[in-house]
């Protein structure tokens, strides 16, 4: 009597403290929607969920026999299907399995990382804590953190399959400083914030998990992008060992500072130094040497927001107007959806957790009536709780599990919604290249009004050196013109096929989750289905 | 309304014969009103009863009842019946602000329906002169017998609460070895009240998470209903074959956010309420062990006081006083207190033992039921969810195809 006491003691005890896992978990979650929802992906270690290695993303759960459809009255099929039948469904002419998203056979027809692309992952891992070796007036130094950044890659330019390299967050700055520079028009994934305040409140190895988590984020899609991916920018930030030869992005004011040098050099029609380039115009009035100019467009810029109407500038592509507004649209859409979604998984993640601590009381309940049984009637009523509860703790597994995997799936729109950031910057290089053409253009017909007047006044030996100047600032500035329309075309089509780049991408992605997202609600809940319908047979309504 | 079965002595379900039909007692308490206003105001239920006893005048009668005139009921019988376990009402007060709603109303409208057929099928409790003025009584004559009573008993609920509470503390005691008063050293009676008092914290604690789960199927509901509602605008900004897939997901997901919450309310009603009436049965019975803790008490108080006053007798009756005659007139009557004080203990004790079986029965049977509606629910639910999203894969996989 004692040895099945004992077994049986075990046997829930197991229980308990599967259950009491489950509620160290609930106390890691956080507000952060991404940790909270990483948390809830990294389940696979959880005791009470499946093995890792039935994700069905990548191979279907095992099928049951054949499912059983027990609330008849409701029941609108004619044959039960299986899970066979199920994957059957597709109209892939192939016939082959639409959610075996990882077979490779099958790549091409749904999947986003088709064969075609080139393979490029990215983790960051093992924070470190580094001392700052020079300069430190604070005896023991300035600390900062360093991360260890792993690449596998099958790009060729890369020369080696996988290389790692340690960064500090400084560097990522520079490095998005940089590819901001290079790639105007593009959308780039924008990088993670500095939270200066958050890295105060919170704690250090909380904060710093954080941040290593968007980090990871914030690489992995630069290498997801078809362009950037092959920057030189980021290969040098991720294979050049040792100090990041990219020159962090100037000051404002050191560019000012220049510029204005130089600007007084021209005016005092110093020649030697300070040949102004083309190509050097083109780039915003803030980085180089029109002091006059980057006033002019310091007071424009202001009024150039993202979805504010900016009065100086004549966008007239109609295309992109509407395509601004889409997109505005858009990124408020994937911004509640993803809000919702986020409540959403709590939700599942809060009913798994409750059904598994509801099946747990029923355990303790039913070992209680056993130990105390007098009449037979109380030994069924054991049996039958513990039936109930057999079955709510499978259930929650099942919750479990398909919550882990609505996560990754319902994911997909926060990504996205993350992605659309990138537009903002894309749209204002645009918009700050139309102001400098369009600068540049009413400052070609003041000089020309200008140069009209002097002519007339062909006589005076003064103004005729004046007008040859001013021819000249004519020839410069129609230079610049032509640059920065070029430049502005540029952006232009960056802009355009970037848009289209995205839009093919999201709704390749979109349409993946929706998948993925219903493929597994049916499956689980015909799963979960099923236990309770075993229940429901062995405990017959009129509870004999 | 429920046509229980009497079980026991009174009202065996014999084989139809056209001369006698066997004799029934069914209840029923519905349309719930509401009467007054403001602080006054309260709920008033419609009692129905149909019967062919003889002490009931006529075959069905009707009446309005509210809920005090339950509990005045329960007193009575808890006053008149000693060793029975007489049925649980469902609580005066609620904690919880949002039960007050349509909701409430329906959950204490079963349980008092549930109380009073317990009552009339029980063989000894339907045979109850109080059952018969609850049932039959005008207003008037209620309310005069209801008023009597706060002077007389001073059974009011709350004083029903403090005899649990005192009782618990009693028995807990003993269990724990702090005090040793009067009691019966009866390991099986024992066994029974440890019994009791743990199974009142297993349910306790399973009925909370009954409730929770609930609230959990009412969050999921809502919270699939909203993103349902999201994706909806999403799809209708994407456009094309994927807006129109979005908005079918989104038509899916507020139709089973209904679902989610229909579930709940089932839930609710059919699985948490029953929970909650295991837990208050366990609390009257908990009621009953303090009546039985109560009647051995004074039997033995009495046993006590018998012996004691023997002894005076006999003193007396050597002494040859004259206080003798009043002595042993004053023994004679104890002794007779005595003898019905034993009757009563041993009529608790065995009332006891054949309630205890038949609370066990009723208790597994009630369990069943309610698991049995649980476990439907579950299912009934988990397939809804496979067929609506089920219905949705044939267009998104013609969606793959462009």
């Amino acid at each position: 009597m004692n040895g099945f006491e004992d077994r049986k003691h075990e046997e829930s005890d197991e229980e308990i403290i599967f259950l009491l896992d489950d509620s160290s978990m609930k106390s890691k979650s956080s507000s952060n929607y991404k940790s909270a929802m990483t948390a809830l992906s990294d389940d696979s270690s959880h005791p009470l969920s499946y093995p890792a290695d039935t994700d069905p993303l990548i191979s279907p759960p095992s099928p049951p026999p054949v499912l059983k459809n027990p609330s008849s009255s409701d029941d609108s099929h004619t044959d039960p299907l299986t899970f066979a039948e199920l994957d059957s469904v597709s109209p892939n002419s192939n016939g082959e399995q639409p959610w075996t998203a990882g077979n490779p056979s099958e790549e091409s027809d749904s999947v986003e990382l088709s064969s075609e692309l080139p393979y490029l992952k990215i983790t960051v891992s093992n924070p470190k804590k580094e001392v700052e070796s020079s300069n430190s007036i604070v005896p023991g130094g300035n600390t900062y953190v360093t991360y260890l950044i792993t690449t596998k890659t099958d790009i060729p330019e890369f020369g080696g399959p996988q290389f790692t390299v340690r960064r500090r967050f400084k560097d990522v700055v520079t490095l998005s400083d940089r590819l901001a520079e290079a790639y105007r028009g593009f959308f780039i994934p924008p990088r993670p914030d500095k939270s200066v305040v958050e890295s105060q409140v919170m704690q250090k190895q909380e904060f710093v998990e954080q941040r290593r988590v968007a980090l990871e984020k914030y690489l992995q899609r630069l290498g997801e992008h078809p362009v950037i991916s092959r920057s030189d920018e980021l290969r040098v930030f991720l294979q050049v060992q040792g100090k990041l030869p990219l020159l962090p992005t100037a000051a404002v004011t050191s560019r000012m500072l220049d510029g204005v040098t130089k600007l007084s050099k021209q005016l005092l029609g110093d020649r030697s130094g300070g040949q102004i380039q083309p190509q050097d115009v083109v780039q915003p009035a803030k980085s180089r040497w029109d002091f006059v100019r980057i006033v002019k467009e310091m007071n424009q810029s202001v009024s150039n927001d993202w979805g504010g109407s900016s009065s100086a500038i004549y966008e007239e592509d109609a295309e992109f107007l509407q395509n601004k507004e889409r997109l505005l649209n858009l990124e408020k859409q994937l911004t509640n959806s993803s809000k919702q979604a986020e409540i959403f998984v709590k939700a599942q993640q809060d009913i798994a957790e409750t059904m598994g601590a509801f099946g747990l009381s029923f355990i303790k309940l039913t070992k209680f009536e056993n130990q105390n049984a007098v009449l037979d009637t109380q030994r069924k009523r054991a049996a039958d709780m513990k039936n109930l509860a057999t079955a709510a703790i499978k259930s929650s597994r099942f919750y479990r599990e398909l919550n882990s995997r609505t996560v990754k799936h319902l994911d997909t729109l926060h990504d996205h919604m993350g992605l659309l950031l990138g537009v903002h910057t894309a749209f204002s290089d645009r918009s700050s290249a139309l102001l400098t053409v369009q600068t540049l253009t009413s400052e070609l017909s003041s000089l020309y009004l200008q140069a009209e007047k002097l002519e007339t006044f062909r006589s005076d030996k003064s103004k005729t050196i004046k007008l040859g100047e001013v021819k000249e600032a004519i020839r410069v500035t129609e230079d610049a013109k032509s640059c920065a329309t070029s430049e502005y075309e540029r952006i232009k089509g960056n802009n355009r096929s970037e848009i289209e780049r995205l839009d093919r991408q999201r709704k390749e992605d979109l349409k993946n989750m929706l998948k993925g997202f219903v493929l597994n609600q049916v499956a689980f809940s015909v799963k979960i289905g099923m236990e309770w319908a075993k229940v429901a047979e062995d405990m017959p309504a009129d509870g004999c | 309304m429920q046509q229980r079965s009497p079980n026991g002595g009174g009202g065996l379900q014999s084989p139809r014969s056209p001369s006698s039909q066997p004799p029934f007692l069914s209840v029923s308490v519905s349309d719930p009103a509401k009467m007054g206003n403001g602080v006054q105001a309260y709920i008033s239920y419609k009692v129905t009863t149909k019967t062919n006893f003889p002490e009931y005048q006529g075959p069905e009668k009707i009446v309005i009842r509210r809920y005090t005139d339950f509990v005045w009921l329960c007193d009575r019988l808890f006053e008149k019946y000693k060793g029975i376990f007489i049925p649980p009402l469902p609580e005066k007060n609620t904690v919880e602000k949002f039960r007050f709603s349509a909701e409430f109303i329906e959950m204490r409208r079963q349980a008092l329906d549930t109380f009073v057929n317990r009552i009339a099928s029980h063989h000894e409790l339907q045979q109850s002169e109080d059952l018969r003025t609850f049932l039959q009584a005008d207003e008037q004559t209620m309310e005069r017998a209801r008023s009597q009573d706060t002077g007389i008993f001073k059974k009011k609920p709350s004083d029903l609460m403090q005899i649990f509470r005192d009782v618990q503390s009693k028995v807990t005691d003993v269990v724990l070895g702090k005090e040793k008063p009067v009691e019966e050293s009866n390991p099986e009676y024992e066994k029974l009240k440890r019994y009791i008092f743990e199974l009142e914290d297993h349910l306790a604690e399973a009925q909370k998470h009954a409730y929770r789960l609930v609230k959990r199927h009412r969050e999921l509901g809502q919270s699939l209903g909203d993103f349902g509602k999201a994706v909806k605008l999403l799809g209708a900004c994407e456009g094309d074959a994927l807006g129109t897939a979005f908005s079918e997901l989104g038509a899916k997901s507020e139709m089973l956010s209904v679902k989610l919450q229909r579930e709940a309310h089932h839930l609710l009603m059919n699985f948490e309420e029953p929970l909650k009436d295991y837990v208050r049965a366990v609390e009257s019975i908990k009621g009953t062990i303090a009546e039985r803790a109560n009647a051995f008490r004074q039997q033995s108080e009495l046993a006590e006081m018998i012996k004691l006053k023997e002894i005076d007798l006999n003193k007396l009756r050597l002494l040859r006083s004259e206080k003798m005659l009043d002595a042993e007139h004053e023994y004679e009557e104890l002794k007779a207190d005595g003898e019905e004080a034993t009757k009563r203990f041993e009529t608790i004790v065995r009332l006891m033992n054949e309630e205890i079986v038949r609370f066990q029965d009723q208790k597994t049977r009630d369990m069943g039921q309610a698991f049995h509606e649980f476990a439907k629910g579950q299912a009934r639910l988990a397939n809804a969810i496979a067929d609506a999203w089920r219905s949705l894969i044939p267009k998104l996989d013609s969606l793959s195809v462009s």
